[in-house]
This record gives structure tokens, C-alpha cells and sequence, in this order.
């Protein structure tokens, strides 16, 4: 697999801190979403049959005050003489705008009215429709013991289909006290022709039954005046709308404001209670209205976190890349001002050792100036060199020339540079030279390595007053140990020491000018020698140990 | 002076005494019953059908004396999709119109439908008239046509404040066939049927060729309304004024009429309305009587053979209505008898002409409404028939009685006979048959 450079993997970083918390943050609200739906949908699910429950309930009432009006008719027509019956019954039926037909049984098979051989067309013909009613004597069977609307079945040899309910115990408790004799009653829901019509009978304790056959027309007419309008404000449906339907699912009424598509589906359907058994309510409304609205919302709450979040991620970016671009400058800067300086720095370094040499023993003052300058100008090719291989390491544009040489000697001259500013300080060097055959190493870098060490010694651990160098050949490594005798270093730091521009804190080093590049140079190179620079633990100062590897190429 | 004196005190007390005739006039029945035979005197020895006419008439009021009937109306109008554009506008704008008649005692109700029913303006006292103009112009049309909930809702409305003293009447307009709800006219019949007995009566006005004219016909019929057919909606205006003037002009409400036959006398069928028939009993009702208008029907009747010179009661006439004027439940009595003869010359000769004339016209507009019923089969052979032969009993009548009434009807029955033939016309000739029968079978004034 390829690296990737350090850009890509800000990039990379980045987007990951972008793409992440809003993947995060959509899948979450997903979730929230789809449980609001839920819950949202239970809502309206409640709603719903609590609305069609509501309309239920208005029908029923208007059966159950049906009831209580035909058990009072039943109360006055049976209530009059035998010989006036006819003809008060057909009054009543003359101006009841609901009932139209009735039939009167004295008992189960001795039927009073319509009057026989004396009946009227319209009378008769309704006498024979409901043959199968009045002469089942089943029908009217004494049901109070039950307590609930009870359907009847009924088997009947005739083409009409018949549906008995027995009205619930609760209506008859409330009649009751003005009808005492009243035994049961019930409906029964018949079929003449293709339409479904409703009778509703009587029975008494001298076993009389009275039929009432409703206008079936007149009943649906009063059941949709109980029902609310269109207008908004008498219905309280907003985007819905609710059809009463037949048995035979045609709409019978319909009223909310929504307009119902053809062959839409109900979102609930519930069928009404007897005597209305087979007909229901449907109610209709555009479900995705609601969960559409509230998914607009959160994703535009996402949108616009995902637009911050880019927007910060943009400016950091840009942020880093300017910071990336002003430190790569500066390192140039740097560099390219190094580069300039160590041409007049040899120059300087040259002509005062050239000085030097042609200076009299006796002119020991102008001597020592001179020692000062040519000791000061290595110093500061040292740093000028430090801060080029830092930038040559950052390219990876070092080269290790390994030359035979001897170790020893390379010491000597590494430390022969730094004697007299050591001196200066009060120090002095204590070593072991061990190292002696020709191997195979790259000078430059040892004294690199030996001038980083040499002048950390010098700059933190003047106190200690020497700086003990021993040198050690090991079949193809070759070790240096450099051992001063100072503050040594922090248990914390030791880890940290190596890395680039670390400089340890404390008011030992307060007020000590340094880089902080020094040591990381120095183990980089060591790595490119194919060995290693550590600091091992010391009772007194530290210890720095460089292994080489000093095998021929 | 003194002459003077005696003078100014005589007028004062004849002007008195006018006051009191006046007002004592103004108690006097506004209905005039009257019960005739078509032919009073009846061949002997030979059983007969004959017709009897029961006859309702409102007398003129006079106007500046009495105070006119408050209504309580219930404008239901369609406005289904179909209704889109002028009809719609003109029906608005008719609606207006005739609520502008009307006055503070008055009671007003606009519903409209569609898919839905909606109450626009509930039953309110007509006080302010801008208000309620202003709830009509918002009126807008679209969707199907739920005819059975609209009339069921104005009826609803009407039943806020519907009082024997006041014309309880819906109002319904339609262009379209109802396609919510019930439909067939035999159930909008049966509605009618069932608002009548309420006291409720319902007109129907049928705009455009889109309707269903029998329902229409039946709703009214039942329901003892009128009917009219509107071809044209611009016409929409002149018909609201016809049905507010008849409105405005009942004089009696909730006509009870009870016809018991005697003396074996057994009765056939009524012409042209609907009625009970049980026995030797007929019971019908009216919903309301209008000033200066006669209302009647025609019941057929079989006689048994009477002898030569013997005199017989036919039917005896009970009926009894609601005063409007004096807002009391009133009654009237008739009594129709009939002589039997030998000499056929005397039967013709004591022809009651008008009863005859009316009593033709009627069993002729039942002919012709036979006649629909064939042309609806499809059988336009038959149905042409049924009218040429209704045009030959016209014809024959004519004669009889020197008619020029029933010779115009027979004219009519021709032109009718053709207007059966065209197949492209017959949607438009079918409305106006069934308007025309309409009327003529209930005296509908206008």
C-alpha cells in the first residue's frame, strides 16, 4: 500500500471528522424519525377510532331514542279498543313521518292488524313481505335474561334474509318505568327486493306483538341530519373525511374536507353496532402529510450541521495549509540562509588559523582572540550544519560515505575541536581509547554525532567538570559512550529527548540558547549508519551510548 | 250645527259598523270546498265508472288587510362540479334575488352540496339580507352530487323553526343525477312521502338536460311541491320569483282531505296525486292552498246500478286545514249525490262541463305519462299508440262537452306524440313532458 503523505491524511482526517458525527446525527434522527412515525401513527390511530367511535355512538343514540319513542307508540296503540284499532292505527301510520307499515299478533299466529280480508293494497302486500317475520314465533322469544344486543339467528325457508338483535337490557331499565308491561323487544333487519329494512317489534306480557317497519329512507335521512357537515368547524376534520357506508359498501353520506380519490382505501373502517350491524364508517385521509412534513424539517437540520460542519473543516484546512506553507518557507529561509553563511564562515575559520599559525609563540594574547574566533566559528558550523542535515533528514537527502578510518582518531580531532572551549568553562575530557584498527565508517557523520553530544555536555553539564568519552570495538559495531557528569536528565523527558525542537523545561536550562534539534539529528544519523544512539541510565549526568555499524559497504 | 252633529255621529257609527264587516269578512273561510259529480245524473239499472271532483279553492285576500304567511325556507343548492360557470352564478344570483323578497319574519336557509353537504347560511331570520348575499356569492362548485344529504340537511334546517304558522318549504336546485347516497326516485319519492307529513314540502327545480326528471318529479310530487324544468340558467331568476310568489301566497296549510264513498260506491284510483285508498275510504292531503288558485283532484269511482229517478249519496268530503290567516285549524264539509235516469239524453244534458273537462284532462295526462313509461322501454310504436289513443278520447270528450280546453289538449297529445319520435330530443322532451304532466296533475300555477 501506498504511504500517504501527510496531506492526504489531514484530508483524510478531516473528512472523516466531518462525514462521521453527520452520519451519526442522520442515522439518529432517522431513528427518532421513524419512532415518532410510530408513535405518531398510534396517535392518529387512536384518534381515528375515537373519532369513528364518537359517530358510532351518535347513531346508536339515535336508535336508542327510536326505541324509546316506538316503545311509547307501542304504550298508545296498545292501549285502544279492539274496535277502534284499525282505524287509529292507520292514522298513526297516516301521520308518522317514520314508520310506515305495521303489523299487530295477539299471539304468535293471530294477527290483528293489517285486519284480514279488510286490508288495504299497500297492506297487504307488506302482510305477505313479512310472512316470514311475524309467523316465526322464535323471533319474538322472551330474551330479557340476556344482557347484551344479542343477534338471532334465524333460518327461514324464504327468500327473505333475516337479522334479529334483542335491545340491551340497559334501554329496557329506562323504559321501563313509564312501560311496565313491556316484556322484550328488538329489531330485525330484513331484506325486501335488494334493500336492507329495519322492523322494529314489541312484545308484552299477554304475549301481543307489535311491529314497527321503518321508512327506511326517512331513518337514513335523520341518521345523516345527526351527522356533522362539511364546514370544518361542525366536523373538526382537517385533510380527512368520513363515508357512511350500506351493506353493500355504497356511500350513503360523506362529509370532511378531504376529497376522497375513486378506489382510494379506507385508513380505518369500522363497522357499526346492531341494528346497523352490516353498515360502517370509513374514515379517509392522506397518511404521508404528517410524517412528510416533520422529515423536511430534520433533514434541513441536518443539511445545515453538515454545512457548518464542512465550513469548519474547510477553514481548518486552510488554516493548516497556510501554517504548512509559512513553515516551509521559514524552514527555506533558513536553509537557504545557512547555506550562505558557511562559505564566510570557512573563509573565517581559515584566515584565523592561518593567522594562527603565523602568529609568535610570545604573542600569547593575540592567541588566545584568535582561539576564541576559530573555536566560536567551528561552533557555529557545527549549528549551521545540524540545522542543513535537519532539513537534508526532513528530504531524506543525507548519504552515508563510509571510508576506511580509524575511530580513535576521528575522537581525537572531534574532541581536539572542543577542548578549548571546554577549557574555558573549567571542563575536561577523560578518555578511553579502545578503538584503534581501520574500519569502515563515514567520519563526517561520527563527529556530527560526537559535536551534538559534545556541546549538550558543555552547555548543561559544565557543573560536572568533565565528560568521559570511551570508545570499544565489537566485531562490526563500533560504540562511543559520552558520559557527563551534570543534572542529568528527567525520567520523564527520556523518551522525548530525541524528538525535534523537545527541549527539557527547568531552571537549569532556563536562559540556555539551543535549537532543540541537536539530539534528533544526531540519533537520525546514527540510524542512517545503520547503528543506534541511546541514553542508558547513569548514577550521575547522562549517558549517551552511539553504536555504529562500521562493516565495509 | 246640530244637524251636523247627527250627521258626524251617523257616519262615525256606519264607519264602525264597516270596521266590524270588514273584519268579520276577513274571518270568513279563505277556502271554498266543492265536491261534484262529472255527470250528476247516472244511466239507471247499469253499473258505472264515474268521476268526482274535489275541489279546493283560495279565495283573494285582500292584501293591504292581512299579513302574509312567514315562510321558512331552505335553499338547497348543487353545486357540483357540473354547476361550473354560469349555472352556478345564476343560481347565486337568483338565490339572492329571491331572499331579497322576503322580510324580518321570514326565515332563511341555504345548503349546499356536493360530495359533502354544507349548511352556508342556517336557518336564520331574514334580517340581514347583505350578510347572507354575502355567504351565497362565496359559493363555489365542484365535486359529485349528494342530492339525498342536501335535501336531508335543508330539511333539517327547516325543521329549527317549522311551525304549522309558517310555509315550511325546501327549495332544491339541481343540473346533475345524484350519484351519492340514494338515487332512485322511488327512495327520493319515499323521502318526500315521509317530509309531507311534517308539513314539509319540497320544490324541485331541474336546470339543464343533466337531471333526473323523475326523481325530481317524484321528490315534489310526494311532498306536495312544485316542479319546474330550467333549460337555460339565466332563466334560473324568473323561476325563484314564481315559486317565492307562490310561497308567498298560502292561505291554508296541512290539507287533510277525507273521502268515505257510500251506498256501495267503491273507489278506482285518484288522478294525478297520491292517496290512500282502503276500503270505501280515499285520504290524501295537501300540503298547502294559495291564494286565488284551485287545487283539485279527480277520484274514479264505480257505481253500483241505481233505479230510474232514485237519488244516492256518492261520497261525503271531510277536510280540514290549517287557517293561515287566523292561524286555527279549520274544517269543511261536501256531500256529493248523484240522480240515476233512463234517458241517456238527460245524462248528457246534466254534464257538469267543468268537472268533466277537468276530469278528461286528467285521465289523459295519465295516458300520457303511460306513454313515457312505453317510450322508456323503447317501445316508441306502443307509446305512440297510448298518446294517438289518448288524443281520440280527447277528441271524442271534446265533443261531447263542445270543449275548446280539451280540444287544446288534444293538440297538445299530437305535437307530444311527435316530440316521442326524435331519438336526439327525446332527453329534452322527456323533461318537458314530465314537466307539464307535473303540473297539470297538481294545478301548479306557474
Amino acid at each position: 500500500m501506498k504511504k500517504l503523505t501527510a496531506q492526504q491524511k489531514i484530508k483524510f482526517v478531516l473528512a472523516l471528522l466531518i462525514l462521521l458525527p453527520i452520519c451519526i446525527l442522520a442515522w439518529l434522527s432517522f431513528q427518532l424519525q421513524k419512532n415518532e412515525r410510530i408513535v405518531q401513527a398510534h396517535q392518529a390511530q387512536n384518534l381515528i377510532d375515537s373519532r369513528l367511535k364518537a359517530v358510532e355512538r351518535e347513531l346508536t343514540v339515535y336508535f336508542e331514542q327510536l326505541e324509546i319513542q316506538l316503545r311509547s307508540d307501542y304504550q298508545t296503540l296498545a292501549n285502544i279498543q279492539q274496535s277502534k284499532l284499525t282505524h287509529q292505527v292507520r292514522n298513526y301510520l297516516y301521520d308518522s313521518p317514520l314508520v310506515q307499515n305495521i303489523f299487530i299478533l295477539a299471539d304468535s299466529d293471530n294477527i290483528t292488524f293489517p285486519p284480514d280480508g279488510m286490508a288495504s293494497s299497500k297492506e297487504q302486500s307488506f302482510i305477505n313481505q313479512t310472512k316470514p317475520i311475524w309467523s316465526n314465533s322464535e323471533l319474538f322469544q322472551n330474551l330479557v335474561s340476556q344482557d347484551e344486543m344479542t343477534k338471532v339467528q334465524v333460518a327461514s325457508e324464504s327468500d327473505a334474509k333475516l337479522e334479529a338483535f334483542v335491545s340491551p337490557v340497559s334501554q329496557k331499565k329506562v323504559v321501563a318505568s313509564f312501560a311496565p308491561d313491556i316484556l322484550s323487544s328488538g329489531w330485525v333487519s330484513w331484506y325486501s327486493g335488494s334493500h336492507n329494512r329495519l322492523l322494529y317489534w314489541v312484545k308484552d306480557s299477554t304475549n301481543r306483538v307489535i311491529g314497527f317497519d321503518l321508512n327506511r329512507m326517512r331513518m337514513l335521512s335523520d341518521l345523516i341530519n345527526r351527522l356533522p357537515d362539511a364546514t370544518y368547524e361542525n366536523n373538526g376534520l382537517h385533510q380527512s373525511s368520513i363515508r357512511l357506508l350500506n351493506d353493500k359498501s355504497n356511500t350513503l353520506y360523506q362529509w370532511g374536507s378531504y376529497s376522497i380519490d375513486e378506489g382510494k382505501q379506507a385508513l380505518r373502517t369500522r363497522y357499526l353496532s346492531p341494528p346497523l350491524a352490516n353498515w360502517k364508517i370509513a374514515y379517509f385521509s392522506n397518511k404521508s402529510t404528517l410524517a412528510k412534513l416533520s422529515w423536511v424539517g430534520s433533514l434541513a437540520g441536518l443539511l445545515a450541521f453538515a454545512i457548518a460542519l464542512i465550513g469548519l473543516g474547510i477553514y481548518f484546512y486552510r488554516e493548516q495549509q497556510r501554517e504548512m506553507f509559512q513553515a516551509q518557507q521559514r524552514v527555506s529561509f533558513v536553509n537557504q540562509v545557512s547555506h550562505e553563511l558557511k562559505t564566510p564562515l570557512t573563509n573565517i575559520r581559515m584566515y584565523a588559523e592561518l593567522l594562527t599559525d603565523q602568529l609568535y609563540e610570545e604573542d600569547q594574547q593575540h592567541n588566545k582572540y584568535l582561539k576564541v574566533i576559530t573555536g566560536e566559528s567551528l561552533r557555529l558550523s557545527r549549528l549551521i550544519e545540524n540545522v542543513l542535515n535537519f532539513s537534508r533528514a526532513q528530504r531524506n537527502a543525507i548519504k552515508i560515505n563510509k571510508a576506511p578510518g580509524v575511530v580513535d582518531e576521528c575522537v581525537k580531532n572531534t574532541i581536539l575541536a572542543f577542548e578549548a572551549t571546554l577549557h574555558n568553562k573549567g571542563m575536561q575530557f577523560e578518555v578511553s581509547y579502545t578503538a584503534d584498527k581501520t574500519v569502515y565508517f563515514d567520519k563526517g557523520i561520527i563527529e556530527q554525532i560526537l559535536n551534538n553530544l559534545f556541546s549538550n555536555a558543555e552547555k548543561y553539564a559544565h557543573e560536572g567538570k568533565k565528560i568521559s568519552v570511551a570508545t570499544q570495538l565489537e566485531s562490526d559495531q563500533c560504540k562511543i559512550t559520552v558520559q557527563d557528569y551534570g543534572p542529568g536528565i528527567p525520567d520523564f523527558a527520556y523518551n522525548k529527548i530525541f524528538e525535534p525542537f523537545y527541549r527539557v523545561s527547568s531552571k537549569l536550562t532556563d536562559g540556555i540558547s539551543g535549537t532543540g534539534i541537536g539530539l534528533t539529528i544526531a540519533q537520525q544519523l546514527a540510524k542512517l549508519h545503520g547503528g543506534e544512539l541511546k541514553l542508558i541510565e547513569s548514577k550521575v549526568g547522562a549517558c549517551f551510548v552511539l553504536s555504529i555499524d562500521i562493516s565495509p559497504v | 250645527m246640530k244637524v251636523s252633529r247627527f250627521k258626524q255621529l251617523a257616519i262615525g257609527v256606519v264607519s264602525s259598523l264597516m270596521l266590524i264587516a270588514t273584519v268579520t269578512n276577513a274571518k270568513v273561510n279563505p277556502v271554498n270546498l266543492s265536491v261534484d259529480l262529472a255527470t250528476p245524473v247516472l244511466e239507471a239499472d247499469k253499473a258505472q265508472k264515474a268521476f268526482v271532483k274535489i275541489s279546493l279553492t283560495g279565495i283573494k285576500q285582500n292584501q293591504e288587510l292581512i299579513k302574509r304567511t312567514p315562510t321558512n325556507i331552505a335553499i338547497v343548492l348543487d353545486k357540483s362540479g357540473s354547476m361550473q360557470g354560469n349555472k352556478i352564478r345564476h343560481a347565486r344570483e337568483a338565490a339572492i334575488m329571491a331572499i331579497n323578497q322576503l322580510g324580518p319574519d321570514d326565515i332563511v336557509s341555504v345548503v349546499t352540496y356536493d360530495t359533502t353537504v354544507s349548511v352556508v347560511v342556517p336557518a336564520t331570520k331574514v334580517t340581514n339580507k347583505a350578510n347572507i348575499a354575502d355567504m351565497i356569492r362565496q359559493i363555489q362548485a365542484n365535486g359529485s352530487t349528494a342530492l339525498f344529504a342536501g335535501v336531508s340537511k335543508g330539511a333539517d334546517e327547516i325543521r329549527k323553526f317549522i311551525s304549522a304558522n309558517r310555509v315550511n318549504r325546501v327549495i332544491l336546485l339541481s343540473d346533475g343525477l345524484a350519484n351519492v347516497g340514494p338515487q332512485s326516485p322511488s327512495e327520493l319519492g319515499q323521502l318526500g312521502a315521509s317530509l309531507a307529513k311534517e308539513g314539509i314540502s319540497v320544490t324541485t327545480i331541474g336546470l339543464g338536460l343533466g337531471y333526473n326528471e323523475d326523481l325530481m318529479t317524484q321528490l315534489a310530487g310526494f311532498s306536495d311541491g312544485n316542479h319546474a324544468f330550467v333549460e337555460n340558467a339565466q332563466d334560473l331568476a324568473k323561476i325563484f320569483q314564481s315559486e317565492f310568489g307562490d310561497v308567498l301566497s298560502v292561505i291554508a296549510q296541512g290539507v287533510n282531505i277525507e273521502i268515505h264513498c257510500a251506498n256501495g260506491v267503491r273507489p278506482i284510483r285518484i288522478l294525478g296525486r297520491e292517496g290512500e285508498v282502503v276500503g270505501n275510504k280515499v285520504r290524501t292531503r295537501l300540503n298547502q292552498l294559495y291564494s286565488t288558485q284551485e287545487k283539485y283532484l279527480i277520484l274514479e269511482v264505480e257505481v253500483p246500478p241505481g233505479k230510474s229517478g232514485q237519488q244516492k249519496d256518492i261520497a261525503s268530503v271531510q277536510v280540514s286545514y290549517n287557517n293561515m290567516l287566523n292561524k286555527k285549524q279549520e274544517a269543511l264539509s261536501g256531500l256529493v249525490v248523484a240522480n240515476f235516469s233512463k234517458s241517456k239524453q238527460e245524462v248528457t244534458k246534466s254534464i257538469n262541463k267543468d268537472v268533466y273537462e277537468d276530469s278528461v284532462e286528467q285521465v289523459a295526462n295519465e295516458a300520457a305519462q303511460e306513454a313515457i313509461r312505453l317510450r322508456d322501454e323503447g317501445n316508441i310504436p306502443a307509446a305512440k299508440a297510448a298518446l294517438k289513443q289518448s288524443a281520440d278520447y280527447l277528441a271524442k270528450e271534446s265533443k261531447v262537452v263542445k270543449s275548446e280546453k280539451l280540444k287544446k289538449q288534444q293538440e297538445e297529445v299530437l305535437e307530444d306524440a311527435a316530440a316521442l319520435e326524435s331519438e336526439a330530443d327525446w332527453n329534452k322532451n322527456r323533461k318537458l313532458l314530465k314537466e307539464k304532466q307535473y303540473k297539470r296533475a297538481k294545478q301548479q300555477s306557474y
